[in-house]
């Protein structure tokens, strides 16, 4: 009797860490694209850190569901993404946002040298606004097509996984958000030109 | 981006922008911050320990109900069903006195069910069904049938009560003078003895 117990515990402790160790791999493998979905949507360091760990969390607690690499990415990408919504629609009284940062070699794919002038930087700042702009105008749901997109390197068909949609779906409303993307970019260089 | 010819953009320039763009990184302590998150987490939120320990609440709280609603309902059960059995062997009282407090009692049940709504009507037909704390009326089933008959023949109008209700009980008879008793006075001869030696058998 007790040595069923003791195999029966066992077995649970075995599954425990197993499935602790699961998750260990995941979180090694989603951190960055949690955080970069969140960002995408917050752009503050510390609250897209924040809403991707709670993400993680939520999917620690139902990770019996989400054995599935595919899956676990999935829903952790959508969770994360819904939560930064939350976050930013609720978050109204933050007034003084952290300064844009401007992620290194934005310009052109290089490290910044020690001759980039101050006037190149704050040119390359106001890219980054100008950019940012124009993706917050787009609607919501071609907004986590492109940025899931240009996360990672995903291709249609990874994009399509992520947000269980056709590589159909995905492709079109790529293509429309690039669209929308140059032509907002455009508008507003001719408007900062004038 | 090519800042000077936004019109000529190629989607692989937008492309390389927005990568750029969104190519931050969280900070070297993030993956440890959701370990430790997690690990707070942990003790609470096993998910088996969490189903298991709900389902196993839930199943003790139905079964003490269970156990107590059976038990409630049997003792019940056993006092009403026998009951009856001991009410039919008695003599239902047929003296004029008795008609008349069956009737007053008839009256009352007929005014008590007037003014009950109709579902509580079929409380009162049931009364096993009633978990009250308040003595309980027991009327045996075959009275109580003749008790419905009387009431309903009342109300039709086939049986007319007001000769019996005015009539005058009759008035109780004075008791006779009850004659004494002479009781002689009763004298107690001691027993001879007997001639001859003691002990010697005759």
């Amino acid at each position: 009797m007790h040595d069923d117990v003791a195999e029966l515990a066992g077995g649970f402790v075995t599954a425990d860490r197993t499935a602790d160790q699961d998750f260990e791999a995941r979180l090694v493998e989603s951190s960055t694209l949690a955080f970069r979905v969140a960002y995408s949507v917050l752009r503050h360091q510390q609250d897209a850190e924040d809403i991707a760990q709670e993400a993680f969390v939520r999917a620690y607690r139902c990770f019996s569901q989400l054995h599935d690499r595919e899956r676990f990415r999935a829903w952790l990408v959508r969770m994360t993404w819904r939560l930064a919504l939350d976050r930013r629609r609720g978050d109204r009284r933050r007034q003084a946002r952290e300064s844009l940062s401007v992620p290194a070699g934005f310009a052109s794919g290089e490290p910044p040298t020690e001759s980039a002038s101050h006037v190149d930087d704050l040119v390359a700042r106001e890219r980054a606004e100008h950019l940012w702009s124009a993706i917050d105008a787009l609607p919501e749901k071609i907004r986590v097509v492109v940025v899931l997109a240009n996360i990672e390197g995903h291709d249609i068909a990874e994009v399509a996984r992520l947000l269980a949609l056709p590589a159909g779906t995905v492709k079109s409303r790529l293509f429309i958000a690039r669209q929308r993307l140059k032509e907002h970019l455009q508008w507003m260089r001719t408007d900062s030109t004038r | 981006m090519d800042a000077h010819r936004l019109d000529e953009m190629s989607d692989a320039a937008l492309d390389r922008d927005l990568q750029a763009l969104l190519a931050a990184d969280p900070s070297p302590a993030f993956v440890a911050r959701v370990r430790s998150a997690i690990a707070a987490e942990e003790p609470t939120s096993r998910p088996w320990f969490g189903a298991w320990s709900a389902v196993l609440a839930v199943a003790a709280t139905i079964a003490v109900v269970i156990v107590t609603l059976a038990g409630y309902r049997g003792s019940r059960g056993q006092v009403v069903g026998d009951r009856p059995a001991a009410l039919a062997t008695r003599p239902i009282p047929n003296s004029g006195a008795a008609a008349g407090v069956g009737l007053l009692v008839a009256g009352l049940q007929s005014r008590a069910l007037d003014r009950l709504p109709r579902p509580s009507r079929r409380i009162v037909a049931a009364p096993q069904a009633i978990a009250s704390a308040e003595p309980e009326v027991l009327v045996d089933p075959r009275e109580a049938a003749a008790l419905h008959v009387l009431i309903q023949r009342m109300r039709n109008g086939a049986i007319d009560l007001a000769p019996l209700l005015t009539r005058p009980l009759p008035a109780a008879t004075a008791a006779s003078e009850v004659a004494g008793i002479e009781i002689p006075v009763i004298t107690i001869q001691p027993i001879a003895p007997d001639t001859g030696e003691e002990g010697v058998r005759k």
